[in-house]
């Protein structure tokens, strides 16, 4: 158990060479099957909390019943240190430590550290003995790590995977960039929009948003005449208003959520994705409605704007990363 | 059962059979040796005893007095070089053991070190590995245009099959470095490499303990520590690689839920762009028909929103989540924006595309788990 959560105590270590030839083969294939399992779980957790607590606010009659950012991550962390103090309550009574070395346990336990320099389960055969004892401490780490997997789900996870979009987004936009160049009005944004059924190698969710974002920016609804692409044609109509509608994508989902009203007006200057490509857009024939970074329409875009913001699913720190970082 | 909740319970009755199975066969192979050193040491405890008159009690002080003392023969554990040393299995929560805070306050404070390191690390180590593998992408598609390959695409079993060599040169490396410092075998210094590097570090082998390195060899110091983060941030890249994209599946597959969700709640507006996708997602073969609903999608676009219930009909389940990413605003505030927002028939449209390319590859990846 302690090979595949990486925590690794060491007051037990293979001594044979079949058993280190076997742990690290055990150890290749559980540890990713565990942390996938963990964060797997806390999100499942996560989201009944955020469940839970709507339910709580509407009840108690809050006129704001959404969960926020802040109430999971409070909520996050004083389960954290309520599973710690549990953990250190039980440990320190059964294994004879003073209530901060127990406490001390824990966290090096559930951090997955695992100095080995406490073990539980080492005093008087415990292992043998005493079943319920060590059925209480393999349920505390495993819940432990799910809870703490949770919080870390909440509020680290999406740094992890920040490089990736980034890199994707930028993917996206040298592709437009180059097939506007080459490609000029209303083909190059369809083409770039055909991109979709020919998907790229990371398949991901992201490079669709990336995809649409770029096809926004190519701009040109003139583009009728693609019989070789399906998909221009029934959107080349309306793929202007695309161009207008990327800045927007930049938006952060849960500025979105309280502040529609104040969002047009800022977001019109807020993409600075669009601000390099400025030029590109004068350069383009039919991009007489203009990005809406330069505010040309802004009652078209206002309604737009909702419907991009609509457009940004699946990554909500996606344009707050990009204007805080 | 909704998919994440499938996902999640297989992954739970997964893990508890692994670790049943691992269990099983741990067992089989370490129980015999474990019996065996045991009855040798009470033997040579027994011998010893009798040899030097020894009384039981002070036998014990010997023990604990011998373990104790195991790390301070391995040297200075806790000056500059050794803090670092300790530091790093900390933040990567190798935790070898080796040297554990004795102090009560060297305890409290590395808790709080631990809190705010390890995150630190781990997004680190994320973002150093998804560099590296932007750069290695890059020089391999470089590579394969010199040697003049048709297709210069990097596909992701080139990504992966990279990432794994370069994980079994580090570890070999390693294995062959500390092999030669540590008077190890290769076999024990690959294991202690694999073990340090997956971050369990069990602390049964441990470098720089032998001779007092960690103050008289500063070359050999600086190079673990070099080895031990470069050897991090490489498998750190391959699990950005092969295993991030699995840790937020659930989070995306419920955003996407909860923006079906908001839609089914009912607008007009929706069906129409879930028509228009409908069509759209009938690729192949049916250009016409697509130019038909081009002309007629954009038709009722040009015209005033109408109630599209009808089409609400020719959906089929599966792709009732598309008309969810229109509605987002309806979930957000659906009193403010519902009147000012939706009688643009862009709205319903552009979402309708992004929310094509968006499924289309979340389609991909549903598709594939």
């Amino acid at each position: 158990m302690n090979v595949s959560e990486s925590k690794g105590y060491g007051h037990a270590a293979p001594s044979t060479d079949g058993g280190k030839v076997f742990c690290m083969f055990y150890a290749l294939l559980g540890i990713p099957l565990t942390l996938v399992m963990f964060q797997s779980l806390g999100e499942r957790i996560n989201t009944l909390v955020k469940y839970l607590l709507h339910r709580l606010k509407k009840c108690l009659g809050f006129r704001r019943t959404e969960v926020s950012m802040a109430n999971m991550v409070s909520i996050g962390f004083i389960s954290c240190m309520s599973t710690l103090c549990i953990g250190a309550a039980a440990f320190s009574r059964y294994e004879d430590w003073s209530f901060f070395h127990a406490y001390y346990y824990c966290f090096i336990t559930l951090t997955t550290i695992g100095f080995g320099d406490y073990v539980a389960l080492q005093k008087d055969h415990a292992l043998q003995n005493n079943p319920k004892y060590v059925a209480f401490s393999f349920i505390y780490i495993l819940t432990g790590l799910t809870v703490i997997g949770a919080f870390l789900n909440l509020v680290v996870l999406r740094f992890m995977t920040m490089n990736a979009e980034d890199e994707r987004r930028d993917a996206e936009q040298r592709a437009l960039l180059s097939r506007n160049g080459q490609a000029g009005s209303g083909s190059g944004m369809a083409a770039h929009f055909h991109y979709i059924p020919d998907p790229p190698s990371s398949s991901s969710a992201a490079s669709g948003l990336g995809t649409a974002c770029g096809g926004g920016g190519g701009g040109p609804a003139g583009g009728g005449g693609g019989a070789g692409r399906g998909l221009r044609n029934v959107y080349a109509e309306v793929l202007h208003f695309q161009s207008m509608c990327s800045c927007l994508w930049y938006k952060s989902r849960e500025k979105l959520q309280y502040s529609i009203p104040m969002i047009i007006p800022r977001d019109l200057s807020t993409s600075d994705t669009y601000v390099e490509q400025g030029e590109t857009f004068s350069a383009q024939p039919l991009t007489s409605n203009g990005c809406v970074c330069s505010l040309r329409h802004p009652s078209a875009v206002s309604s737009v704007s909702t419907g991009l913001h609509s457009l940004v699913p699946a990554y909500p720190g996606h344009s707050k990363r990009r204007c805080s970082i | 059962m909704k998919r994440q909740n499938v996902r999640t319970l297989s992954l739970i009755v997964c893990t508890f059979t692994y670790l049943l199975v691992g269990a099983a066969v741990f067992d089989a192979l370490e129980s015999d040796y474990e019996m065996r050193e045991k009855e040798q040491l009470e033997a040579e405890e027994k011998r010893l005893q009798g040899k030097y008159n020894i009384s039981e009690d002070d036998y014990r002080k010997l023990e604990t007095i011998i373990m104790e003392a195991e790390p301070h023969r391995a040297g200075v554990q806790w000056k500059f070089a050794g803090s670092f040393y300790f530091a790093i299995t900390v933040i990567t929560t190798i935790g070898y053991g080796h040297a554990a805070p004795g102090t009560d306050a060297g305890k409290a404070f590395c808790m709080f070190y631990a809190v705010l390191g390890i995150p630190l690390t781990l997004v680190m180590f994320q973002s150093l590995g998804e560099r590296m593998n932007t750069f290695v992408k890059y020089l391999l598609k470089r590579i394969k245009k010199c040697c003049g390959m048709r297709i210069t695409e990097v596909s992701m079993e080139n990504m992966v099959t990279v990432g794994f060599f370069s994980c079994i040169g580090t570890l070999c490396i390693g294995a062959a470095a500390f092999s030669h410092y540590e008077d190890w075998s290769f076999f024990q210094s690959y294991y202690y490499c694999f073990i340090t590097l997956t971050t369990i570090g069990f602390g049964d082998f441990v470098a720089l303990q032998k001779n007092r390195a960690l103050q008289r060899k500063p070359l050999y110091v600086a190079f673990s520590f070099m080895y031990i983060l470069v050897g991090l941030t490489v498998i750190g890249a391959f699990l950005n690689l092969v295993v991030l994209r699995f840790l937020t599946m659930n989070s995306e597959d419920e955003r996407r839920d909860a923006e079906e969700r908001a839609s089914l709640a009912g607008n007009r507006a929706g069906s129409l762009a879930v028509h228009i996708q409908d069509e759209m997602l009938q690729r192949g073969g049916r250009r016409r028909r697509e130019a038909h609903v081009q002309h007629h999608a954009l038709g009722r676009l040009r015209g005033a929103f109408s109630n599209q219930n009808s089409y609400s009909s020719q959906l089929s389940p599966h792709q009732q989540y598309f008309h969810s990413v229109a509605y987002r605003i309806e979930e957000i505030s659906p009193s403010t924006l519902k009147n000012s927002y939706l009688p643009s028939p862009i709205s319903s449209v552009s979402p309708g595309l992004h929310s094509f390319t968006d499924n289309h590859q979340l389609m991909k990846r549903r598709k594939s788990v």
